[in-house]
């Protein structure tokens, strides 16, 4: 099938003949464990995948990142479609359940259906007998999440002698997210620790629950602006072990987000104050640690590449959901090359039975591969005209 | 003549002597033999080594083979979407190495049926199958029919209850069949481990391969103690093998194709394939207990064709007793098992008219 006679409607219909594979290339990829920093196991089988489809200048570098590239009739213009590799799943032997409407397994949200996707574009585009004029780069990439800090994606782009025209990042969710602009984001952890040296007749045997409890509060105290869209997520708190053993370390975990980098500075300047100033009353040891950060940026709503993919969910009925991004995009913005994030199902959040447990929906899925497909084909189009970044 | 005398008089007897009661049509290696070992060096397999897919293919065609897959079902709706999404979108999907792949249900009163439909799979209901035999209950009962309704060559068979399958679990067990002509029949290996309260715990053989097939087979089959675990509900077999074979319709089935199909051809018409771990429901002993007695009837069913019928006037029980104790006071509770056989299909008039064989 050539381009311009392979309509909207013909990709989606073939989408759905798809639907297998990319549900048992979820299953399969899905149930290997892939925290960040381990991703191997899931760089290997991708890489065979890549390999098999006989994908040009198909490898795996020093980070466990693998890619291949689609190679394009022309060939003087390149795509980079990305996807993470790690999740938070740190547990051996874990299964994923299919039911009628959904997939069902611990921590499924996050990535595996954007990797089969992605896996399994080469044999889409084989089957929909599609040639592009742009080389396709299809890289997945470790070492996102968390102390992760995109190291994977930064060191290939980085190394790369690629320069890229456009890029796609894939998650999982949601369906008809449509991100051009990444949110500036700070993901810190702040420790207490209890030192050899505690002076437990000045500051009593409180451990260090309280302090963090009371920077806790402070942070909650700090005023964030509505405009630009800034929020403060915290994620995780844990300390002690028992009822009655007072408390030697405790952690916390928490995301700040910011349309503006100017706000983001400010409130990581008033949080090291407040560790400093708890430290000082407590006698605790207060680290304040920023692991992971990206800079607010993007391209606008008007460049052609959100254009052109919002003319493919106008064909799909899809409404574009536009909001500012967490997702890595901003890496790929830092290594200016123009760039949206795209889903590829949405997720029922009815159906999960605890908080590990998650389940995404099958029946978006065929849409949300045809979104891709199609995307890909009018942002190859578009780059007849020289598509610039921000 | 007793039961127990049988017994006792079968167990006098050298198998490796040509006039034992137990003589097949081929030659009988002693265990440890050079036969024997040299089965097991040369039919024994990982499955990585049937891998490329691509090559299984080629041959497939070459030969002119047709291959299906028959997964036995009742009420598996919480397994049976995933196994029939793996194995048909690599072998059907990605390499049409498989021509069907169908359920053969027992009348389940779940989604199993809906949901093997949804993902494309050939579903049929075991009692529509040949109405005019009638209908039994059991997993036999499926395999069986499934000779009928299915048109391959070469039928796999893989249980419907595999939380952690992957196309090797059909791939490795065609493979030695597509590359050995003399291989007729494929039988599973893994490591097992039980899935317990989402704890994984290795458990070696089965149990009732270790403690009533494997000391059974060591008595009357010597050469049959070769296979890992005889009792794998996954296996690959010929149809031109699997139409002369009678099939108990219950728990004995496995254990009867091993001992019907060595009479016949010899331990050289085996391979056994390494499937690495397969997770699956755990059972109970009691329920272990039941199928332990289906197991014998088949079994001894075998071992009294080879008496001349010697153990038809012996009494075999078909109620077996288990306990149970409620508040102090031991109740048995009596189960009926019957192992019914059903007839080799060559035996079933339109089998062999659909099939266009001659009496």
């Amino acid at each position: 099938m050539n381009q311009d006679n392979c309509n909207i409607e013909s990709i989606r219909k073939a989408s759905e003949e798809f639907l297998n594979i990319i549900l048992s290339e979820t299953v399969t990829i899905g149930e290997m464990p892939a925290p960040t920093f381990s991703e191997n196991q899931r760089a290997e089988y991708i890489a065979n995948r890549f390999s098999e489809a006989v994908l040009q200048d198909c490898f795996m570098d020093e980070k466990s990142n693998v890619m291949g590239t689609i190679t394009g009739s022309e060939g003087t213009r390149n795509i980079i479609v990305t996807s993470h590799m790690d999740n938070l799943n740190l547990r051996e032997n874990y299964h994923i359940n299919i039911t009628k409407d959904h997939m069902v397994g611990p921590f499924i949200e996050n990535n595996a259906l954007a990797l089969a996707v992605l896996v399994s574009l080469p044999f889409f585009i084989d089957k929909l007998n599609l040639s592009f004029k742009s080389n396709i780069t299809l890289l997945t990439n470790t070492r996102s999440l968390g102390k992760g800090n995109n190291d994977g994606l930064k060191y290939y782009l980085s190394s790369t002698k690629t320069k890229y025209n456009a890029g796609i990042t894939l998650e999982n969710i949601t369906l008809g997210r449509l991100n051009y602009q990444s949110i500036g984001m700070l993901r810190c952890e702040i420790t207490c620790i209890l030192p050899e040296n505690f002076k437990w007749e000045r500051y009593g045997a409180f451990g260090t629950i309280i302090p963090m409890s009371e920077i806790i509060n402070k942070i909650g105290n700090i005023e964030l602006p509505k405009i630009p869209v800034s929020s403060l997520i915290l994620g995780s708190v844990n300390g002690g072990f028992s009822y009655n053993n007072i408390s030697r370390k405790t952690k916390l975990c928490f995301e700040i987000r910011s349309e503006s980098f100017d706000i983001l500075k400010r409130v990581r300047e008033q949080i090291r104050n407040i560790t400093d100033e708890v430290s000082a009353r407590s006698g605790v040891q207060v680290s304040y640690d920023i692991v992971s950060e990206r800079e607010p940026g993007g391209i606008e709503i008007g460049h052609e590449i959100v254009q052109k993919v919002r003319s493919v969910f106008n064909s799909l009925m899809l409404k574009p959901d536009f909001f500012p991004t967490v997702s890595q995009l901003s890496v790929l913005k830092d290594f200016g090359v123009p760039c949206v994030t795209l889903g590829i199902t949405s997720k029922d959040s009815s159906i999960a039975t605890n908080e590990a447990e998650e389940a995404l929906n099958i029946g978006p899925i065929p849409i949300g591969v045809a979104q891709l497909i199609a995307s890909l084909i009018e942002i190859d189009n578009a780059q007849e005209k020289q598509i610039k970044g921000k | 003549m007793k039961f127990k005398d049988i017994i006792t008089n079968l167990t006098k007897h050298d198998h490796s002597n040509k006039d034992s009661l137990l003589h097949t049509k081929h030659t009988i290696n002693k265990p440890g033999s050079r036969t024997m070992k040299e089965w097991l060096s040369s039919r024994t397999f990982h499955h990585s080594s049937f891998d490329n897919i691509k090559e299984l293919l080629a041959i497939k065609e070459k030969k002119g083979q047709k291959i299906s897959l028959c997964l036995p079902t009742l009420n598996e709706e919480k397994t049976i979407g995933k196994e029939i999404i793996t194995l048909k979108s690599e072998l059907m999907n990605r390499y049409p190495l498989l021509d069907e792949l169908a359920i053969i249900d027992s009348g389940s009163t779940d989604k199993t049926c809906e949901i093997a439909a949804s993902f494309g799979a050939d579903v049929y209901v075991s009692r529509d199958i040949l109405p005019s035999v009638g209908e039994k209950k059991g997993k036999g009962e499926n395999l069986w029919k499934a000779i009928y309704q299915l048109k391959g060559d070469i039928i796999v068979y893989i249980d419907a209850d595999i939380a952690n399958i992957r196309p090797h679990f059909a791939y490795g067990l065609i493979g030695p069949m597509l590359m050995y002509d003399e291989v007729k029949y494929v039988k599973a290996f893994y490591d097992r481990p039980l899935n317990i309260s989402n704890t994984v715990r290795i458990a070696g053989g089965g149990r009732v391969t270790e403690i009533l097939i494997r000391p059974l087979f060591s008595l009357f089959f010597p050469e049959l103690t070769a296979f890992i675990q005889p009792l794998s509900g996954e296996y690959a077999a010929r149809r031109d093998v699997l139409e002369k074979i009678p099939f108990p319709i219950g728990y004995g089935v496995e254990t009867s194709h091993l001992i019907d199909i060595y009479d016949e051809y010899g331990l050289k018409a085996f391979a056994q394939v390494d499937l690495n771990q397969r997770i699956h429901r755990n059972q109970t002993t009691h329920q272990l207990g039941k199928m332990s007695f289906g197991i014998l009837q088949s079994f001894f069913n075998r071992i009294d064709k080879r008496l001349g019928g010697a153990f038809s006037n012996a009494e075999m029980e078909k109620i077996f007793r288990q306990f149970t104790c409620k508040d102090g006071v031991y109740e048995q509770v009596e189960h009926i098992i019957c192992e019914e056989e059903r007839p080799p299909m060559l035996e079933i008039p339109e089998y062999r008219e659909k099939f266009h064989i001659q009496k």
